[in-house]
Protein backbone atom coordinates (compact mmCIF):
# COMPACT_ATOMS: atom_id res chain seq x y z
CA UNK A 1 0.00 0.00 0.00
CA UNK A 2 2.85 2.35 0.94
CA UNK A 3 4.49 1.59 -2.43
CA UNK A 4 1.26 2.40 -4.21
CA UNK A 5 1.06 5.85 -2.60
CA UNK A 6 4.72 6.49 -3.37
CA UNK A 7 4.08 5.59 -7.03
CA UNK A 8 0.98 7.81 -7.16
CA UNK A 9 2.81 10.81 -5.72
CA UNK A 10 5.75 10.24 -8.09
CA UNK A 11 3.40 10.08 -11.08
CA UNK A 12 1.66 13.26 -9.98
CA UNK A 13 5.02 15.01 -9.59
CA UNK A 14 6.22 13.90 -13.04
CA UNK A 15 2.90 14.90 -14.60
CA UNK A 16 3.09 18.44 -13.12
CA UNK A 17 6.70 18.80 -14.21
CA UNK A 18 5.94 17.76 -17.80
CA UNK A 19 3.13 20.32 -18.09
CA UNK A 20 5.59 23.09 -17.27
CA UNK A 21 9.16 22.14 -18.06
CA UNK A 22 10.38 25.68 -17.35
CA UNK A 23 10.69 27.23 -13.90
CA UNK A 24 12.79 30.35 -13.80
CA UNK A 25 12.31 32.92 -11.05
CA UNK A 26 11.99 36.50 -12.32
CA UNK A 27 10.60 38.04 -9.12
CA UNK A 28 14.10 39.12 -8.14
CA UNK A 29 13.86 41.83 -10.81
CA UNK A 30 11.84 44.87 -9.89
CA UNK A 31 11.96 47.55 -12.53
CA UNK A 32 9.90 50.72 -12.65
CA UNK A 33 7.65 50.81 -15.70
CA UNK A 34 4.98 53.33 -16.70
CA UNK A 35 1.69 52.25 -18.24
CA UNK A 36 -0.54 53.84 -20.90
CA UNK A 37 -2.09 56.08 -18.22
CA UNK A 38 1.35 57.23 -16.97
CA UNK A 39 0.96 55.17 -13.79
CA UNK A 40 4.28 53.79 -12.50
CA UNK A 41 4.53 50.26 -11.12
CA UNK A 42 7.31 47.84 -10.15
CA UNK A 43 7.50 45.03 -12.66
CA UNK A 44 6.99 42.12 -12.19
CA UNK A 45 6.52 42.60 -8.40
CA UNK A 46 3.22 44.43 -9.04
CA UNK A 47 1.77 41.16 -10.40
CA UNK A 48 2.87 38.89 -7.53
CA UNK A 49 0.08 36.40 -6.78
CA UNK A 50 -1.36 36.64 -10.30
CA UNK A 51 -0.89 34.55 -13.41
CA UNK A 52 0.72 36.88 -15.92
CA UNK A 53 1.12 36.76 -19.69
CA UNK A 54 3.88 39.02 -20.96
CA UNK A 55 4.85 40.16 -24.43
CA UNK A 56 7.48 42.61 -25.67
CA UNK A 57 6.48 44.81 -28.60
CA UNK A 58 7.07 48.14 -30.37
CA UNK A 59 4.10 50.14 -31.59
CA UNK A 60 5.65 51.03 -34.96
CA UNK A 61 5.78 47.33 -35.81
CA UNK A 62 3.37 46.75 -38.71
CA UNK A 63 3.08 42.96 -38.72
CA UNK A 64 4.33 40.74 -35.87
CA UNK A 65 3.58 42.93 -32.80
CA UNK A 66 -0.03 43.71 -33.81
CA UNK A 67 -0.56 39.94 -34.18
CA UNK A 68 0.92 39.34 -30.71
CA UNK A 69 -1.20 42.16 -29.28
CA UNK A 70 -4.27 40.65 -30.90
CA UNK A 71 -3.40 37.18 -29.61
CA UNK A 72 -3.12 38.48 -26.02
CA UNK A 73 -6.55 40.03 -26.63
CA UNK A 74 -7.90 36.62 -27.73
CA UNK A 75 -6.43 34.95 -24.63
CA UNK A 76 -7.93 37.70 -22.46
CA UNK A 77 -11.38 37.15 -24.01
CA UNK A 78 -11.16 33.37 -23.56
CA UNK A 79 -10.02 33.75 -19.94
CA UNK A 80 -13.07 35.95 -19.32
CA UNK A 81 -15.42 33.48 -21.05
CA UNK A 82 -14.02 30.67 -18.89
CA UNK A 83 -14.45 32.82 -15.77
CA UNK A 84 -10.80 32.32 -14.81
CA UNK A 85 -9.77 34.96 -12.31
CA UNK A 86 -6.45 36.36 -11.22
CA UNK A 87 -4.92 36.61 -14.70
CA UNK A 88 -3.20 39.75 -16.03
CA UNK A 89 -1.67 40.77 -19.34
CA UNK A 90 1.31 43.01 -20.02
CA UNK A 91 2.93 44.28 -23.21
CA UNK A 92 6.28 46.01 -22.67
CA UNK A 93 7.78 48.26 -25.36
CA UNK A 94 11.41 47.69 -26.32
CA UNK A 95 11.30 51.03 -28.15
CA UNK A 96 10.70 53.28 -25.09
CA UNK A 97 12.13 56.44 -26.67
CA UNK A 98 9.31 56.46 -29.24
CA UNK A 99 6.63 54.60 -27.29
CA UNK A 100 5.44 57.23 -24.82
CA UNK A 101 2.45 56.53 -22.52
CA UNK A 102 0.17 58.62 -24.77
CA UNK A 103 1.26 56.63 -27.83
CA UNK A 104 0.60 53.38 -25.96
CA UNK A 105 -2.84 54.72 -25.06
CA UNK A 106 -3.54 55.53 -28.71
CA UNK A 107 -2.30 52.04 -29.72
CA UNK A 108 -4.71 50.48 -27.19
CA UNK A 109 -7.67 52.68 -28.15
CA UNK A 110 -7.39 51.96 -31.87
CA UNK A 111 -7.42 48.23 -31.15
CA UNK A 112 -10.25 48.45 -28.60
CA UNK A 113 -8.09 46.76 -25.97
CA UNK A 114 -9.87 45.98 -22.71
CA UNK A 115 -7.46 47.62 -20.28
CA UNK A 116 -9.12 46.25 -17.13
CA UNK A 117 -6.34 43.67 -16.73
CA UNK A 118 -4.16 44.43 -19.79
CA UNK A 119 -1.48 47.10 -19.56
CA UNK A 120 1.01 48.44 -22.05
CA UNK A 121 4.28 49.62 -20.55
CA UNK A 122 7.17 51.87 -21.38
CA UNK A 123 10.00 53.08 -19.16
CA UNK A 124 13.66 53.89 -18.94
CA UNK A 125 15.88 52.05 -21.38
CA UNK A 126 17.99 50.43 -18.60
CA UNK A 127 14.90 49.10 -16.79
CA UNK A 128 13.49 47.60 -19.96
CA UNK A 129 16.89 46.13 -20.85
CA UNK A 130 16.99 44.36 -17.47
CA UNK A 131 13.54 42.85 -18.05
CA UNK A 132 14.42 41.81 -21.59
CA UNK A 133 17.39 39.90 -20.18
CA UNK A 134 15.19 38.25 -17.56
CA UNK A 135 12.63 37.23 -20.16
CA UNK A 136 15.25 36.28 -22.81
CA UNK A 137 14.06 38.84 -25.32
CA UNK A 138 16.31 40.23 -28.04
CA UNK A 139 15.48 43.23 -30.23
CA UNK A 140 17.95 44.56 -32.76
CA UNK A 141 17.23 47.85 -34.53
CA UNK A 142 17.73 47.73 -38.29
CA UNK A 143 19.13 50.42 -40.56
CA UNK A 144 17.41 53.79 -40.45
CA UNK A 145 15.90 55.23 -43.62
CA UNK A 146 14.09 58.56 -43.93
CA UNK A 147 10.77 59.72 -45.34
CA UNK A 148 10.69 62.68 -47.76
CA UNK A 149 10.23 65.03 -44.82
CA UNK A 150 13.34 63.58 -43.12
CA UNK A 151 11.53 61.52 -40.49
CA UNK A 152 13.59 58.51 -39.44
CA UNK A 153 12.15 55.07 -40.12
CA UNK A 154 13.58 51.98 -38.46
CA UNK A 155 12.33 48.59 -37.45
CA UNK A 156 13.48 45.82 -35.14
CA UNK A 157 14.29 42.20 -35.68
CA UNK A 158 13.02 40.71 -32.44
CA UNK A 159 11.98 37.71 -30.41
CA UNK A 160 8.39 36.72 -31.11
CA UNK A 161 7.12 35.51 -27.75
CA UNK A 162 4.39 35.43 -25.14
CA UNK A 163 5.63 34.29 -21.72
CA UNK A 164 3.53 32.66 -19.01
CA UNK A 165 4.51 33.64 -15.44
CA UNK A 166 3.02 31.91 -12.41
CA UNK A 167 1.72 33.41 -9.18
CA UNK A 168 5.17 33.03 -7.55
CA UNK A 169 6.77 34.98 -10.40
CA UNK A 170 8.41 32.05 -12.16
CA UNK A 171 8.50 31.82 -15.94
CA UNK A 172 6.67 28.56 -16.64
CA UNK A 173 6.27 28.46 -20.41
CA UNK A 174 6.95 30.48 -23.57
CA UNK A 175 4.87 30.53 -26.72
CA UNK A 176 5.28 32.12 -30.12
CA UNK A 177 3.55 35.50 -29.94
CA UNK A 178 2.28 36.04 -33.47
CA UNK A 179 0.79 32.54 -33.89
CA UNK A 180 -0.80 30.80 -30.94
CA UNK A 181 -2.61 27.65 -29.96
CA UNK A 182 -5.32 29.29 -27.86
CA UNK A 183 -6.54 26.04 -26.27
CA UNK A 184 -3.01 25.10 -25.16
CA UNK A 185 -2.53 28.45 -23.43
CA UNK A 186 -5.94 28.35 -21.74
CA UNK A 187 -5.24 24.81 -20.50
CA UNK A 188 -1.88 25.97 -19.12
CA UNK A 189 -3.50 28.94 -17.36
CA UNK A 190 -6.11 26.60 -15.84
CA UNK A 191 -3.40 24.20 -14.68
CA UNK A 192 -1.52 27.02 -12.98
CA UNK A 193 -4.73 28.16 -11.32
CA UNK A 194 -5.50 24.71 -9.88
CA UNK B 1 -6.46 51.54 -88.75
CA UNK B 2 -8.08 52.96 -85.60
CA UNK B 3 -10.25 49.86 -85.39
CA UNK B 4 -7.17 47.64 -85.68
CA UNK B 5 -5.39 49.60 -82.93
CA UNK B 6 -8.43 49.34 -80.66
CA UNK B 7 -8.53 45.57 -81.11
CA UNK B 8 -4.78 45.40 -80.44
CA UNK B 9 -5.15 47.51 -77.28
CA UNK B 10 -8.04 45.35 -76.09
CA UNK B 11 -5.93 42.25 -76.67
CA UNK B 12 -3.07 43.59 -74.55
CA UNK B 13 -5.43 44.75 -71.80
CA UNK B 14 -7.10 41.36 -71.50
CA UNK B 15 -3.68 39.75 -71.74
CA UNK B 16 -2.52 41.60 -68.64
CA UNK B 17 -5.34 41.22 -66.18
CA UNK B 18 -4.72 41.43 -62.47
CA UNK B 19 -7.43 41.02 -59.86
CA UNK B 20 -7.11 42.10 -56.25
CA UNK B 21 -9.33 40.44 -53.65
CA UNK B 22 -9.70 40.20 -49.86
CA UNK B 23 -7.81 43.45 -49.43
CA UNK B 24 -7.62 45.09 -46.00
CA UNK B 25 -5.51 47.50 -44.02
CA UNK B 26 -4.62 47.02 -40.35
CA UNK B 27 -5.79 49.88 -38.12
CA UNK B 28 -3.12 52.24 -36.75
CA UNK B 29 -2.67 55.76 -35.43
CA UNK B 30 -1.54 58.89 -37.24
CA UNK B 31 2.22 58.90 -37.73
CA UNK B 32 2.46 55.14 -37.13
CA UNK B 33 3.17 52.34 -39.57
CA UNK B 34 0.81 49.66 -40.74
CA UNK B 35 0.30 47.16 -43.54
CA UNK B 36 -1.95 46.46 -46.52
CA UNK B 37 -2.86 42.84 -47.27
CA UNK B 38 -4.58 41.27 -50.30
CA UNK B 39 -4.73 38.34 -52.69
CA UNK B 40 -3.29 39.50 -56.01
CA UNK B 41 -4.15 37.14 -58.83
CA UNK B 42 -2.61 37.14 -62.27
CA UNK B 43 -5.47 36.18 -64.60
CA UNK B 44 -3.45 36.60 -67.78
CA UNK B 45 -1.46 34.05 -69.74
CA UNK B 46 1.84 35.83 -69.08
CA UNK B 47 3.85 36.41 -65.94
CA UNK B 48 3.56 39.88 -64.47
CA UNK B 49 5.61 41.73 -61.87
CA UNK B 50 4.55 43.96 -58.98
CA UNK B 51 7.26 46.62 -58.85
CA UNK B 52 5.79 49.55 -56.93
CA UNK B 53 2.94 50.49 -54.62
CA UNK B 54 1.70 53.98 -53.75
CA UNK B 55 -0.95 55.30 -51.38
CA UNK B 56 -2.10 58.75 -50.29
CA UNK B 57 -2.43 57.31 -46.77
CA UNK B 58 1.27 57.22 -45.96
CA UNK B 59 4.49 59.19 -46.37
CA UNK B 60 6.37 56.15 -47.61
CA UNK B 61 5.09 52.91 -49.14
CA UNK B 62 7.22 49.79 -49.58
CA UNK B 63 6.66 46.10 -50.23
CA UNK B 64 8.15 44.14 -47.35
CA UNK B 65 8.67 40.53 -46.42
CA UNK B 66 8.50 39.23 -42.86
CA UNK B 67 11.21 36.66 -42.19
CA UNK B 68 12.24 34.36 -39.37
CA UNK B 69 15.90 33.90 -38.53
CA UNK B 70 17.41 32.22 -35.46
CA UNK B 71 14.05 32.31 -33.71
CA UNK B 72 13.62 36.03 -34.32
CA UNK B 73 11.21 37.83 -36.59
CA UNK B 74 12.22 40.69 -38.84
CA UNK B 75 11.27 42.54 -41.99
CA UNK B 76 13.15 43.42 -45.12
CA UNK B 77 12.20 45.27 -48.25
CA UNK B 78 11.17 42.83 -50.96
CA UNK B 79 12.34 43.32 -54.51
CA UNK B 80 10.04 43.04 -57.51
CA UNK B 81 7.52 40.24 -57.04
CA UNK B 82 6.77 38.10 -60.08
CA UNK B 83 3.35 36.47 -60.33
CA UNK B 84 3.15 33.55 -62.75
CA UNK B 85 0.06 33.12 -64.99
CA UNK B 86 -2.92 31.90 -62.98
CA UNK B 87 -1.06 32.25 -59.68
CA UNK B 88 -1.91 34.39 -56.66
CA UNK B 89 0.49 36.53 -54.69
CA UNK B 90 -0.71 36.41 -51.09
CA UNK B 91 0.05 39.64 -49.28
CA UNK B 92 -0.64 38.44 -45.74
CA UNK B 93 0.48 38.71 -42.12
CA UNK B 94 3.86 37.04 -41.39
CA UNK B 95 4.69 37.10 -45.10
CA UNK B 96 4.84 39.62 -47.97
CA UNK B 97 2.86 42.79 -47.25
CA UNK B 98 2.67 46.42 -48.31
CA UNK B 99 4.12 48.71 -45.66
CA UNK B 100 2.36 52.02 -45.11
CA UNK B 101 5.01 54.03 -43.28
CA UNK B 102 4.19 57.25 -41.44
CA UNK B 103 0.39 57.38 -41.72
CA UNK B 104 -0.92 60.84 -42.61
CA UNK B 105 -4.10 60.22 -40.62
CA UNK B 106 -5.47 57.75 -38.13
CA UNK B 107 -6.89 54.60 -39.70
CA UNK B 108 -9.74 53.23 -37.63
CA UNK B 109 -11.88 50.16 -38.16
CA UNK B 110 -14.27 50.34 -41.16
CA UNK B 111 -12.62 53.35 -42.76
CA UNK B 112 -11.69 52.94 -46.42
CA UNK B 113 -8.21 53.57 -47.76
CA UNK B 114 -6.82 53.63 -51.30
CA UNK B 115 -3.74 51.80 -52.52
CA UNK B 116 -2.36 51.58 -56.07
CA UNK B 117 -0.30 48.59 -57.18
CA UNK B 118 1.91 48.94 -60.25
CA UNK B 119 2.60 45.99 -62.56
CA UNK B 120 5.01 45.78 -65.49
CA UNK B 121 2.29 44.61 -67.87
CA UNK B 122 -1.06 45.35 -66.24
CA UNK B 123 -0.01 48.86 -65.26
CA UNK B 124 -1.61 50.65 -62.32
CA UNK B 125 -4.31 48.81 -60.38
CA UNK B 126 -6.08 51.05 -57.88
CA UNK B 127 -7.96 49.36 -55.04
CA UNK B 128 -9.98 50.46 -52.05
CA UNK B 129 -9.47 48.54 -48.83
CA UNK B 130 -11.36 48.43 -45.55
CA UNK B 131 -9.53 49.07 -42.30
CA UNK B 132 -9.74 46.20 -39.82
CA UNK B 133 -8.47 45.64 -36.30
CA UNK B 134 -7.46 42.09 -36.95
CA UNK B 135 -8.07 39.19 -39.31
CA UNK B 136 -11.88 39.23 -39.47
Amino acid sequence: MRHFFFLLISLLFVSCQSKFPEKEFVGNRSEVLVNQDSIAINFPKHYSGKILLVSFIFTNCPDICPLTTHNLQLIQQKVKENKIENVAFAAISFDPERDTPSLLKQYADIRNLDLSNYNLFTGKRENIKSLMEAFHIVAIAGDTTFTDDKEPVYFFTHTDRITLVDQEQNIRKSYRGSEINLEEIITDIKNLGD
Amino acid sequence: MLYFLSILLLFFQTGAKITVENQWIRSAGKGMNTAFFADVKNMSSNADTLYKVTSPLAKLVQVHETFEENGMMGMREAGNLEIKPGETLKLKPRSFHVMLIGLKKELKRDQIGEVTLYFKHAGAVKVKARVKNKIE
